[in-house]
């Protein structure tokens, strides 16, 4: 994939189809849909400053939440933004009701996922959203695929005790 | 199936139109002049940040200058006033403020007023009560004394605080410890965890008011058997404890001579225009166990302590001195490591009580969190007796140059540390599971 990167509708291309995947990764990490937005627009940014070239569209999209989770990482370890109060119920229904509309079931299954510690959902996220395998979640977050699996078998036993039943089945 | 649910919920969540609109105008700017406008707003943007590395500096220096670390909140007069007050013309405010080392950081000092005094955690006096660091601090809950009325957080205050003001929200609890005067410590609920507030000084207006308290009556208060035992070294760095001394000649001197001190204002060191930044943090150990933290400025001959300054005479000084040339005959964790901190460049860790193992993506980040456990306790050596491995540290300059560091947990369950086949366990304090625990999830991404 050897496109230019200054086209117009590279960008085009590149706003419509991985904008809205990355702003929602970066919500998984941030839990705030402004930091989100700064990061996401960060993500695409160094994809157009640094002119990768990509074997194919999943080489793009897998390099693209690599960044963003990178960039997350270096907010959520800045100073000021562990100053930050953790997630509560109305900060999290503030910040995405006015966007889209859930119902309430939704809302609670995300808020439970959203309360998981920030290993967990990141590996909720990446299987259950962006579908990839335990191998390719080891390969883009940097952890060995045992660890993997067992943060994903841990994080769906925490949502059971949180739903009270089953994620997954 | 609340797979599909979260999956049609974050199917819904998307960035917003003028997310959309604004990513599209950013991205499509020709590159150059992306760039020329990146250095257009660098250039200004390094004379800004460099007036506000001036003034930090500036900052830090003049709180160095004017106070211990452990005294960060006082009612000091502006700048302008000091200056005149040092001229003679002492015309100290009413207004109470909050003094840290930058604004937000003062908006966060822990600290709780009651009766006029300051009580604050304090690591200096860690281990004070005769508690180790399992304690169910739940379990020492006494009554309650009350909780905070008045948030002072970021806020000017006319006046002595009153009882139960503090920097932290009003409503949060305080509580007396079960057989602690609360003349000495009380416990604080912070958020369902509870915390020791020390009382560490006595509240006056200004810095060049008299604390008004002689050594004897804060002996008095702190300690039901006011007599000095041992005194305790502890690190300038952490406030670690370094050494512990029962030298007859120093306790024999620091028993007559202290006591009968009366505490100065805090500017009284100011008087020295000279360097005392060289200062010895101490730790008197009364017969109950209680202690009080003095912090010794040997080339001005006045310790810090309870909120202002006494004069120490040159016997006493030289005492301590001693004591602090001694230093530990301990060695950190660390001093066993045969890289330091900044030479980390490879880091794998494996938690063995889940089996998640991680080669650090960011391993000077990650060995930060390490050496600060691994830089606290200092250690002996002992046997490993009915213990289980509970993390493997891997830390070096890369895969080949590194060295193993195991933790294994005893019965008691206390963390020994192994290195080279020689395990260790710390002289003072414990290393417990729960703060390897925490650092693994606070500094990695396990």
């Amino acid at each position: 994939m050897n496109e230019s990167l200054h086209t117009n509708d590279f960008i085009n291309k590149a706003v419509s189809q991985y904008a809205d995947m990355l702003f929602r990764v970066c919500f998984t990490y941030l839990n705030n849909v402004q930091d989100a937005e700064d990061i996401a627009q960060d993500t695409l940014l160094k994809l157009v400053e640094k002119q990768p070239v990509f074997e194919h569209e999943e080489h793009q999209k897998a390099w693209l939440l690599r960044v963003a989770v990178n960039l997350c990482k270096n907010r959520l370890r800045s100073a000021w933004y562990r100053k930050k109060q953790p997630l509560n119920k109305n900060d999290f229904l503030n910040n995405i009701e006015s966007k889209n509309p859930l119902t309430s079931e939704e809302f609670n299954v995300l808020l439970a996922v959203q309360k998981l510690p920030l290993k967990y959902r990141s590996v909720i996220h990446m299987f259950y959203i962006e579908g990839y395998s335990i191998s390719e979640i080891s390969s883009i977050l940097k952890r060995k695929e045992s660890t993997v699996g067992s943060q994903l078998h841990r994080a769906r036993k925490i949502l059971k005790s949180m739903l009270k039943e089953d994620f997954d089945e | 199936m609340n797979k599909d649910v979260y999956i049609s919920g974050m199917n819904k969540l998307k960035a917003s139109k003028s997310f959309h609109a604004r990513l599209e105008k950013s991205l499509t700017q020709p590159y150059k002049q992306k760039m020329n406008y990146r250095k257009t707003c660098f250039i200004p943007a390094f004379f800004v940040m460099c007036l506000l590395l001036f003034l930090c500096i500036n900052q830090i220096t003049t709180l160095l200058n004017n106070r211990a670390d452990s005294n960060w909140i006082t009612n000091e007069p502006q700048a302008s006033d000091k200056h005149a007050s040092n001229n003679g013309k002492d015309k100290s405010q009413d207004e109470f403020r909050i003094i840290g080392k930058s604004d937000a950081e003062a908006s966060y000092i822990a600290v709780v007023y009651i009766d006029g005094f300051a009580y604050e955690p304090s690591e200096w006096l860690k281990y004070s009560l005769n508690l180790s660091d399992d304690t169910d601090y739940n379990a020492l809950k006494g009554k309650k004394l009350g909780e905070v009325t008045l948030d002072l957080k970021g806020k000017k205050y006319k006046g002595t605080p009153p009882d139960f003001s503090s920097t932290y929200d009003i409503g949060t609890e305080i509580y007396e410890i079960k057989n602690v005067d609360p003349t000495c410590a009380v416990l604080v609920n912070l958020h369902g965890n509870y915390e020791i507030f020390y009382r560490e000084r006595k509240y006056v207006s200004s810095i060049y008011e008299p604390i008004g308290l002689s050594m004897s009556e804060v002996f008095n208060m702190l300690s039901d058997h006011p007599e000095i035992i041992s005194v305790e070294l502890r690190s300038g760095e952490n406030g670690s404890w370094m050494a512990t001394s029962e030298d007859e000649n120093l306790l024999a001197l620091a028993n007559k001579e202290l006591p009968q001190r009366t505490i100065l204002n805090y500017g009284e060191i100011d008087k020295n225009p000279y360097d005392y930044s060289y200062r010895i943090p101490l730790n008197l150990i009364f017969a109950d166990g209680r202690a009080l933290n003095i912090q010794v400025y040997p080339a001005v001959r006045l310790a810090y302590a309870f909120g202002g300054y006494i004069p120490v005479s040159e016997e006493l000084c030289d005492a301590f001195k001693a004591l602090y040339k001694q230093g530990s005959p301990y060695p950190l964790i660390s001093d066993l490591i045969p890289y330091n901190e900044e030479q980390i460049s490879y880091l794998y860790l494996k938690n063995h009580t889940n089996g998640d193992e991680v080669i650090c993506e960011n391993p000077q980040w990650s060995a930060a969190g390490l050496y600060a456990i691994l830089s606290y306790y200092r250690v002996e050596e002992t046997a490993a007796g009915d213990s289980r491995l509970v993390m493997t540290a891997i830390l070096g300059k890369s895969e080949t140059d590194n060295i193993t560091v195991n933790f294994y947990e005893t019965a008691e369950k206390r963390i020994i540390t192994e290195i080279q086949g020689i395990f260790y366990k710390p002289v003072r304090g414990q290393l417990m599971f729960k703060s390897l625990d925490s650092y693994l999830y606070n500094n990695t991404d396990l």
